[in-house]
């Protein structure tokens, strides 16, 4: 197990180097002046004298390679550079968002595990059922809603037509609010987004548990415990539901690129002030030094993921080994 | 069971049959094609059946710059610059289908060869495609697909390109699998002991065995293209005006979230139902065409 | 008795009523004002290294310059930390009397020392204050700023410079903090001075910020214009265009400017509590044209397309009237503006011009070139409109109008960075058409010269470089007298508007937002870059 993890690790940071190689060379080999965001769209436009000063000043003007040694360097040693708009260090940049990022995407995890878990499970101890039916349906069209839509359509609900719920943002306006009255306030605005980013998951772990659930039904110890007499509903929740969640860890793990991808959509509907709107927002205005800091950090922690998911499969299911 | 599993090169009429026989039992699965072939019928007529112009700008129509309801003269309204919304949606299934099209063709060449070379040589080559899939499978796939886009300038091709580019993983796993498994079969051995040059193996006698799984994952594919074609337009990173897209029309849409629904609604629905139908028909096949998996 | 009765009555009126003056006058200290912007201060606190919009919205607040009247300020002069200036009878050289008793929001007096500083500062390349860098030069010579008491300064200039004070107002930075604080010109961008927060002069001091959430300043007890009035002010960082409106009309947020057309415009007015100020501003919008490409090199074609587009049209559907259609090359801000005549909506006559220069319909509409100079014959006339925008209505109208003189424009979606990258500081420039914004240039027309009068396409905006308009804005920006060089732009103007090196389309009006809560009368109104107040210290508020 330790051998496996070791190697495990290894690759994954392997893979991190090749990544922030990759990412640093196409973002400054793409096309387009970094520079020409820094001017206002609004006022008027550079000299190509200022130009130059600006340039020299953000370091801009030296070779790619010593740009990215320089890069790697610091970024080993925590100096993970200036935002080129804010000038704001990248590290304080990243991880200021980054909580809210791991909020929304962990809220969604959960409400998408809790939905799914009991939905499967009833949709397969109940198959082609009403209520298998309907679950099915449901789930094709939470896979098929794009997220945009859905957010548009909740909006639509929620904010303009009932106004209950903030369609932007993550707090409100009224300033200094106690904690309890804090905390409800992003509670409120966590509600959308959350809803949002979650369907998916929803929609398709809910197949997975089904089919696993079945799977499990259709053992022979089942078979042999049923016959033994005992009560179905605990059958199930002890045997069926406890042997499917294994699938559910693995499956977890690899939605997260998908989460992550979808944070990106659904942070910059609902302004919600995380990772993935900042990431947008420095890919337009190539802002390369935030870019390569969300790159490396959505990176990290999907590669993390997976290997939890993998770490966790092992030790729920004793039977598999890793050498 | 599968089909030419025990080395028939086509699957037979008898086959065939068969399978649509238990596809036809799968009733989401027949009305998702009617709807599929109703839909890919309108886009290829297009312009022949659009009311309108769908890029005919029509500015008294909308004094002030507010989109005019829908009506006699516009079925479904217009939008802020006075073009009917109808038409555009008739324009906007062409990109949207000519996109899930061309990038699953395009996931299907890159997938399938890879996973032909990985599966059928095996060795460093397998090891190398299949990393690469591990890498691309674990990595924020939309957010590079946005970095990528940044490379170059938005426009129909650039984006089928990126996303075929960017979903090859599945399907080229798919093939080495299934090439993996008919490279053990008598009639392969066979075959490769007469001294059958490989290219011949492969695009003889592999490949069509292989082509009920593609067919299915190809089916899964194209939703999902359709699906980063709209969103990358929904975040203005899609196709460029005045061509509308499903994608392209929501993102126009934003600020008449309130105020003109038939801006965004209609749209929304098209996309939702198109990826909903394509989706029900690849299970419908899926079931149809592996009767093991079927019903279980 | 009945009199005295009478007198007392009076009497107590009149105290009653004095009473209730003072009670008004003194009412007006207190309360909080919350701006919406929607974006933060990009560049940080340090007035010298930002010239945008959400930057100045703070500056405006925090921190003064020597003078106004310089693009960001009103277009006359107008003593604000200095008092007095007068150049001397060389020309070469400016004295400067500083206003006394200025303290810096920590207390400290603001002196010469600063202004030496500040100028130094501004100087250093490496500091980077880029936007304001060369107006401290006269090529590559800087200018010389000495001290000759802690209240004057005298400034040398290698060639008579007649607009120093416009070029140098920048808001001035204290010595102290930098100095005391050991923070070098290259350290100024990233220091926590930036980055949270700068000591400046004006009414109102930066207490805090969080990013993405809001920035709170205070009343500066010690300001020398006069104690101000609102104790907080609050700028609320609302990056959603939507949320800034629902917020407005909640209540929560009493000023915000709005979206330009009618979206927001419409909710703002219908609104009780609320009220919307629509001024003309120094923005405007062109079509850029390669004037380099064969298809446009003739000024007929330019002119044709010019009359093409129906502008009166374009302004009521993208702007909701917010605009008016341009009648000079540059807008009215300027004050060598005159309105020109030509260029009415007509297709018909447009049509009939490129005939002349050698156009015919072809088959499918599209004109193809006959004779046309420089262009082989059989050519069709497509070219190409770089947008910025996939949500961007402009270049979709003018592919529509330009379509129907048998020019056919395809849109080509590019993002800004990589547009900037294609053509800036080159003399030869890819695109064939592009939005182009000329915003905020001041009442100078000199500040046009980048545009219309360098002379060399690599150094301009546009792809003009007729010798004729250099040497006319050359002519103006060596003239003392401001009224002597207008009439040398006036000429400059006629050529441009002749030759139409782009496509003047509209100068817009920006909308503001208003809280009927909030009180402006004392504050004068600024027709700057915010078209807000000059007197911040002077707005004050109704409590509930």
């Amino acid at each position: 197990m330790a051998r496996y993890l070791a190697g495990r690790l290894a690759f994954c940071v392997v893979l991190l180097l090749v990544i922030s190689w990759a990412a640093f060379f196409v973002m400054h080999l793409a096309p387009g002046d970094p520079l020409a965001m820094y001017v206002d769209p609004e006022k008027g436009f550079l000299t190509p004298d200022e130009k130059d000063i600006l340039r020299h000043n953000l370091g801009l003007d030296r070779p790619l390679v010593v740009q990215y040694t320089y890069w790697l360097g610091n970024c080993l040693q925590g100096d993970w550079g200036y935002s080129l708009r804010s000038r704001l260090p990248v590290m304080e940049e990243v991880l200021d968002r980054l909580p809210n990022t791991l909020l929304l995407s962990g809220i969604a995890l959960v409400v998408a595990v809790t939905l799914a878990l009991p939905i499967g499970t009833i949709t397969a101890v109940r198959r082609y059922g009403v209520i298998d039916y309907g679950c099915t349906i449901a789930a094709f069209a939470g896979i098929s809603i794009p997220s945009f839509f859905f957010a548009m359509l909740v909006v639509w609900l929620f904010s303009v037509k009932l106004g209950w719920l903030p369609s932007t943002g993550m707090h409100s306006f009224a300033a200094g609010a106690s904690g309890a009255e804090a905390l409800w306030d992003v509670v409120r605005h966590l509600i959308l987004p959350a809803a949002v980013l979650s369907l998916r998951e929803v929609a398709s772990w809910t197949r997975y548990q089904r089919s696993s659930v079945l799977d499990v039904l259709n053992q022979d110890y089942m078979r042999t415990a049923r016959a033994k007499g005992l009560r179905e509903t605990r059958l199930i929740v002890r045997h069926g539901v406890r042997n499917a969640l294994i699938p559910m860890v693995t499956l977890a793990g690899l939605s997260l690129p998908e989460l992550v991808g979808g944070s990106f959509v659904v942070e910059t509907i609902f302004a919600w002030p995380g990772m993935g709107r900042l990431g947008v927002l420095a890919i337009q205005s190539r802002d390369f030094p935030i870019v390569m800091g969300v790159t490396m950090v959505t990176s990290t922690v999907v590669l993390a993921g997976n290997l939890l998911a993998d770490i966790l499969y092992a030790w729920v299911d004793p039977r598999i080994h890793y050498d | 069971m599968r089909i030419g599993a025990r080395g028939k090169k086509e699957p037979s009429q008898g086959q065939l049959a068969r399978t649509w026989r238990s596809f036809r039992r799968h009733k989401l699965a027949v009305a998702s094609l009617v709807f599929l072939v109703v839909l890919v019928t309108i886009a290829a007529l297009g312009s022949r059946i659009m009311p309108c112009d769908p890029l005919k700008i029509d500015l008294k129509a909308v004094p002030g710059g507010k989109p005019a309801a829908p009506g006699a003269a516009h079925w479904l309204g217009t939008d802020e610059m006075g073009r009917d919304v109808f038409s555009r949606l008739i324009s906007g299934a062409r990109v949207s289908l000519m996109v899930g099209l061309v990038a699953t063709g395009l996931s299907l060449v890159f997938g399938v060869t890879l996973g032909a070379v990985a599966g059928f040589f095996g060795g460093l080559a397998s090891s190398l495609i299949m990393r690469t899939a591990d890498i691309f499978l674990s990595l924020p796939r939309f957010f590079l697909i946005m970095v990528v886009n940044a490379y170059l300038t938005p426009s129909v091709y650039n984006i089928m390109a990126v996303i075929g580019l960017f979903s090859w993983m599945g399907v080229a796993r798919l093939v080495r699998g299934e090439f993996l498994r008919l490279k053990e079969q008598e009639f392969i051995t066979a075959t490769k002991a007469l001294g059958v040059p490989t290219g011949r193996v492969i695009l003889r006698h592999l490949l069509p065995n292989s082509v009920a799984p593609i067919i299915v994952a190809a089916t899964l594919q194209i939703p999902y293209a359709i699906l980063t074609e709209s969103s990358l337009s929904f975040l203005g990173l899609g196709i460029a005006p005045p061509l509308a897209s499903w994608g392209s029309m929501l993102n126009l849409a934003k600020p008449y979230i309130a105020t003109a629904w038939w801006l965004w609604v209609p749209a929304g629905v098209l996309i939702s139902l198109t990826v909903f139908a394509f989706n029900f028909v690849g299970d419908g096949l899926r079931d149809a065409l592996d009767p093991l998996q079927h019903r279980r | 008795m009945a009199r005295r009765g009478l007198l007392l009555a009076v009497v107590g009126i009149l105290v009653a009523g004095l009473s209730l003056v003072v009670q008004a006058e003194t009412d007006k200290y207190g309360g909080t004002l919350t701006f919406g912007a929607t974006a933060e201060p990009a560049k940080g606190f340090v007035p010298i290294l930002g010239n945008g919009m959400p930057d100045l919205m703070i500056y405006q607040f925090c921190a003064e310059p020597l003078t106004w009247g310089g693009e960001n300020y009103p277009s006359e002069l107008r003593p604000i930390l200095a008092e007095s200036w007068e150049m001397s009878a060389d020309e070469l050289s400016w004295t400067i009397h500083l206003r006394r008793g200025v303290l810096w929001q920590d207390g400290q007096p603001f002196t010469a020392d600063d202004v030496l500083f500040w100028a130094q500062t501004i100087q250093d390349p490496a500091a980077g204050a880029v936007y304001f860098m060369k107006r401290f030069y006269v090529g590559d010579v800087p200018h010389r700023f000495e001290k000759l008491d802690d209240y004057t300064v005298k400034v040398t200039t290698a060639k008579p410079v007649y607009r120093l004070m416009q070029d140098i107002c920048v808001p001035l930075i204290p010595r102290h903090i930098f100095v005391d604080n050991g923070i070098t010109s290259s350290g100024l961008s990233t220091s926590v001075w930036n980055t949270q927060g700068c000591v400046g002069t004006g009414p109102f001091k930066v207490v805090s910020y969080s990013r993405g959430e809001a920035i709170i300043l205070e009343r500066n007890e010690t300001y020398w214009g006069g104690r101000p009035y609102l104790d907080r002010l609050i700028i609320r960082i609302v990056p959603d265009a939507d949320a800034l409106v629902s917020a407005m009309l909640t209540g929560e947020i009493d000023w915000a400017r709005l979206r330009t057309g009618s979206v927001d415009l419409d909710d703002i007015q219908a609104a009780s509590h609320l009220t919307a100020i629509t001024p003309l501003i120094d923005y405007s919008s062109y079509v850029g044209v390669n004037v380099k490409k064969p298809m446009l090199a003739d000024k007929r074609t330019r002119q044709a397309m010019l009359m093409a587009l129906d502008r009166e049209a374009i302004v009521g559907n993208l702007l909701g009237g917010l605009g008016v259609v341009m009648n000079a090359p540059w807008n009215q801000v300027v004050t060598a503006y005159t309105p020109m005549i030509g260029y009415d909506y007509n297709p018909d006559a447009a049509r009939q011009l490129l005939a002349s220069v050698g156009w015919e319909k072809g088959s499918d509409g599209i004109l193809v070139s006959k004779n046309v100079n420089g262009v082989s014959p059989g050519s069709r006339f497509v070219i190409e409109y770089s947008s910025i925008s996939a949500s961007d209505n402009l270049p979709v109208l003018v592919q529509a109008y330009l379509r129907e003189i048998g020019i056919d424009v395809t849109i080509r979606l590019i993002d800004q960075a990589t547009l900037a990258a294609e053509n800036d500081g080159k003399a030869d420039k890819p695109f064939d058409l592009m939005r182009l914004n000329f915003g905020y240039f001041g009442s100078n027309a000199g500040a046009y010269a980048r545009a219309f009068g360098t002379g060399d396409a690599s150094v301009s905006q546009t792809c003009y470089d007729n010798p004729e308009t250099a040497r006319l804005f050359t002519l103006g920006s060596n003239t003392s007298d401001p009224a002597v060089a207008d009439t040398y732009y006036r000429q400059a103007a006629e050529i441009v508007w002749h030759e139409l090196p782009v496509l003047p389309l509209f100068q817009q009006m920006r909308a503001w937002g208003i809280n009927k809560r909030v009180h402006t009368e004392e504050a004068v109104a600024n027709p700057g870059i915010y078209s807000q107040f000059e007197f911040v210290g002077r707005i004050w508020v109704d409590r509930q």
